[in-house]
């Protein structure tokens, strides 16, 4: 939800930027073959996120995790496969994307541009200028949102697996106080968690 | 560290098999429950019509 701030009798308006993963018990995205199949969220998870999701106004993805998204609107198999499915794919068509890569040539989905650098300044003003909360998705791309200050929210779903290596969720070096938002366990297992980063 | 046994592609296909996979079975256990497991058990509902209202 987007916060609004009086200052002086103003009323500032400002998106919040989310950080979301599925991460393993011991804080890996991806096992050190680089798969992440373990880490797909079940029905009552997937329902949840959808309902997480619902108010995002922009993604912000590294070039993998678009890979690896953009099948929501490129598959069409999808939609039809259940209403859960169906109702995300919708969810994510809606949204805005951006996509920070030096590789990527060209995007398969709409709403969505590339772009070459991470410049916080310019993730700043979008967030000053949103009407709705933006979330970064991608674990290189969260780094530099993290260690530029950039991330209000944390939102971080535990698989129960240990995977033992790979692609770390939350990057090494840094240093963030989180306060304990909300909590919850779900049947399969995986245990949500969001923090607020304390300032 | 070097991602590399996978590839990011077979790694997402992998991932996306998973997903669909789930979804695929759901639909199947539901069919099975409808077609064939049904058996009502009309001991426990309660009785129809008058009997039903206690006194």
């Amino acid at each position: 939800m987007v916060s609004s701030i009086g200052l002086r009798g103003e009323r500032l308006t400002v998106a919040k930027l989310i950080y979301s993963a599925i991460s393993s018990l011991d804080g890996y995205v991806a096992d050190e073959d680089g798969n992440f199949d373990w880490a797909v969220p079940d029905e009552e998870v997937h329902a949840f996120i959808n309902d997480l999701d619902r108010p995002v106004g922009t993604y912000l993805y590294g070039r993998r995790m678009y890979e690896t998204m953009v099948g929501w609107e490129t598959d069409p198999t999808l939609a039809d496969r259940s209403p859960l499915m169906r109702d995300f794919a919708q969810i994510w068509r809606a949204a805005d994307k951006i996509v920070y890569s030096r590789t990527l040539e060209r995007v398969t989905s709409a709403r969505t541009r590339i772009e070459r650098d991470f410049d916080p300044e310019a993730v700043r003003r979008m967030k000053a200028a949103a009407g709705r909360d933006l979330t970064v998705g991608g674990p290189d791309l969260a780094a530099h949102a993290i260690k530029a200050g950039l991330v209000d929210e944390w939102r971080l779903f535990v698989t129960p697996i240990v995977v033992g290596g790979g692609k770390r969720s939350v990057p090494d070096n840094v240093r963030v106080k989180l306060e304990l938002l909300d909590e919850r366990r779900f049947k399969g297992g995986v245990v949500y968690l969001h923090y607020r980063t304390r300032t | 560290m070097p991602l590399s046994p996978t590839s990011d592609q077979d790694a997402i296909r992998r991932a996306w098999a998973v997903f669909k996979k789930r979804a695929d079975d759901r639909v199947v256990t539901v069919e099975r429950v409808d077609q064939d497991v049904w058996d009502e058990d009309v001991t426990a509902l309660p009785p129809d019509g008058p009997e039903w209202l206690h006194s």
